[in-house]
């Protein structure tokens, strides 16, 4: 079953075209990776998705109910986390909690055993400052705590790693992964080695469209190029090695010292550089498989 | 419902820890105090600060001039105070981007607008009562058994209805406006525009302004009681369409 | 002679009034206290410094700690 449905999500503001047909769907269960540049319109979906901006055109389905502006029904499946979560700043992460809770129509021992656990799983048991002096990380931490507070069936995490240090980013992820069992996490992101550690699926948004669409894995392998490459010391022994092994110059990069050829099966071409490397005794500095990653994929897709 | 409760709650935890509780209360809670002891010993404290050789004849202050200092404070400094003080309501909110969790929490937006303003009324008017009491207690103290006069409840209730319509008023002014200072000049222009209106005789009778202005001539009796109920009903109607009218805007609106 | 008699009679009627006075008197120092220490624990303002907060909340009785609290204090905790 699909936990979320969007289809043609169109938002204009202004003259400015921000969505121009943002379709997802998202399988229960997973972590979802939402990738694109800054201003792509990542903050601007998840916003529809909450009911807090209205879509031109499109609809929006969570649980299979449709999503209405302005009402928040669907809102009780769904956890939120903002980019930059702010909270009363007079209050501390207990007593903020509480109040969530409260909203959310929760209430005495079930809140309070609730909000203990929570406070245990992000690390906050235990601190009495007000929010108002938390650290970045720690805000962001607390927004987590408050997002999963009523159970949600789909939590959704705008940029959640983006301001933090290697620590708190750590900590952030290894919250996400710990959830999973429990619930479908969306998350935004231009990191994408954060999406690469933890995405099951990743979406790629960019002007406005979704381009690429999938299982990581898949999304690695069909829109990701293999090949390989090889290097050596000198210049002449790559123009020997090109005329003996009969590479085309058209079909590889060539560089200085450097060849590369992109191609979906890689493993023979290599046992065949290697034999003709071995007959005429030349030795490269460096020779490898080129994988497929996601990095290559997002760039060549923003392109 | 549990919502609505919940939001409420906030607010007074808000109003207690950012101060604002605190400092309007000692603002109400000064007034009371010194408007019957200005009225009492004001002809006694001329006297001993004119230059000497000066007479002037006071006449001696009775009961009603302890009220009428009263009804001045507040509707100056007293409401002035209040309207600064809850002009902030919203902009902090909109600014920080506190209100966005709570949302996503699934609170129907009406019910920030009405616990917010649910909070302010409650603080309002516990603090006028006590300010009233305070007045009163004094009047007695000083004046003794003179201490009822005839319209001294009919210029309470319309003072205070009005404090009702000028928070409404705040509400909307904030809801609208990202910054303080747009609820302060919408506030204000409110007011400013009704006190022109004023000075055409007809309209009077329907102003809720005249609650305040003219609070002298309704402790005097001197005011018909049909102008008062006008200006009383009217000051309901005006607050509970403000308070509509904020809610409208606020679903509206764009966080 | 009429100078001399005046001055006896403030200082007569400052106690003779004090009981009455005493109230306003409390509330202007719980003001000024409050004040005065939030100004010394939260060192951040939307303008003005330090030094400048304390004499204005201490010496502009009532509207000085008002005005802190409504304009001057700054943003977080």
């Amino acid at each position: 079953m699909n936990i979320l449905e969007a289809e043609g999500l169109k938002k204009q503001f202004g003259s400015h075209k921000v969505l121009e047909d943002v379709s997802m769907y998202v399988p229960e269960h997973c972590i979802y990776g939402f990738l694109g540049k800054n201003g792509a319109g990542k903050t601007t979906t998840m916003k529809m998705i909450l009911g807090l901006l209205k879509p031109d055109e499109g609809s929006i389905r969570v649980m299979q109910e449709t999503v209405e502006y302005g009402e928040t029904k669907t809102n009780r499946y769904i956890g939120y986390l903002p980019d930059v979560p702010e909270f009363y700043s007079y209050m501390n992460a207990e007593e903020y909690l509480q109040f969530c809770g409260r909203i959310s129509g929760m209430s005495g021992g079930q809140l309070k055993k609730k909000i203990k656990e929570l406070l245990e799983m992000t690390g906050l048991a235990g601190v009495k400052k007000r929010t108002g002096q938390f650290s970045r990380g720690m805000k962001q931490r607390l927004g987590i705590a408050q997002a999963l507070l009523n159970d949600p069936k789909l939590l959704i995490c705008d940029e959640p790693t983006s301001a933090l240090d290697p620590v708190g980013r750590k900590e952030i992820l290894d919250i996400m992964a710990a959830v999973r069992e429990r619930t479908t996490v969306i998350f935004s992101t231009h990191v994408l080695s954060d999406v690469e550690r933890i995405c099951d699926r990743v979406a790629i948004l960019n002007e406005g469209r979704i381009i690429i669409e999938g299982e990581l894995e898949q999304v690695r392998e069909t829109h990701g190029t293999r090949g390989l490459l090889a290097e050596f010391l000198e210049e002449e022994n790559l123009v020997r090695f090109l005329k003996k092994a009969g590479l085309e110059k058209n079909k590889a990069e060539i560089t200085e010292r450097q060849i590369t050829i992109y191609e979906e099966h890689p493993e023979r071409e290599i046992m065949r550089w290697m034999e003709v490397m071995q007959e005429e005794e030349i030795c490269p500095i460096r020779l490898e498989m080129i994988q497929p990653s996601l990095e290559k994929v997002f760039m060549e897709a923003i392109q | 419902m549990k919502g609505y409760t919940a939001f409420v709650k906030k607010e007074w935890i808000e109003s207690i820890r950012t101060y604002r509780f605190l400092i309007l209360g000692m603002v109400f809670l000064l007034l009371a105090c010194l408007s019957p002891i200005s009225a009492r010993y004001m002809p006694e404290i001329i006297h001993a600060f004119m230059p000497s050789g000066m007479e002037m004849k006071l006449a001696d202050p009775v009961a009603a001039d302890a009220w009428l200092q009263f009804f001045k404070n507040f509707s100056q400094i007293g409401f002035f105070v209040t309207v600064i003080l809850y002009s902030t309501v919203m902009s902090n909110e909109y600014t920080r981007g506190t209100l966005i969790p709570v949302l996503a929490k699934g609170l129907p937006r009406k019910y920030v607008i009405l616990a917010k303003f649910t909070c302010a009324c409650l603080s309002v008017t516990a603090l006028y009562l006590i300010c009233a009491g305070i007045c009163a207690a004094y009047t007695w103290f000083f004046w003794g058994e003179a201490v009822y006069i005839e319209g001294v409840f009919a210029a309470l209730l319309g003072m205070w209805l009005f404090s009702v319509l000028l928070l409404s008023m705040v509400m909307l002014g904030s809801v609208l406006f990202h910054s303080s200072y747009g609820c302060l000049l919408f506030t204000g222009g409110a007011v400013v525009i009704q006190m022109i209106a004023g000075m055409i005789p007809k309209a009077t009778k329907f102003l809720p302004v005249g609650l305040i202005t003219d609070s002298t001539e309704i402790l005097n009796g001197h005011i018909q009681t049909g102008t008062i109920a006008w200006q009383m009903g009217i000051t309901v109607l005006a607050a509970l369409l403000l308070l509509v009218a904020s809610v409208l805007v606020f679903d509206r609106k764009k966080l | 002679m009429r100078d001399k008699e005046a001055d006896t009679m403030n200082l007569e009627m400052i106690l003779e009034y004090l009981p009455v006075l005493l109230p306003i008197i409390i509330i202007e120092w719980i003001l000024a206290i409050t004040a005065l220490v939030h100004v010394v624990r939260h060192p951040h303002y939307r303008f003005g410094n330090k030094v400048v907060w304390i004499l204005i909340v201490l010496f502009i009785q009532i509207i000085g700690p008002v005005v802190y609290f409504a304009f001057g204090r700054g943003e977080e905790e």
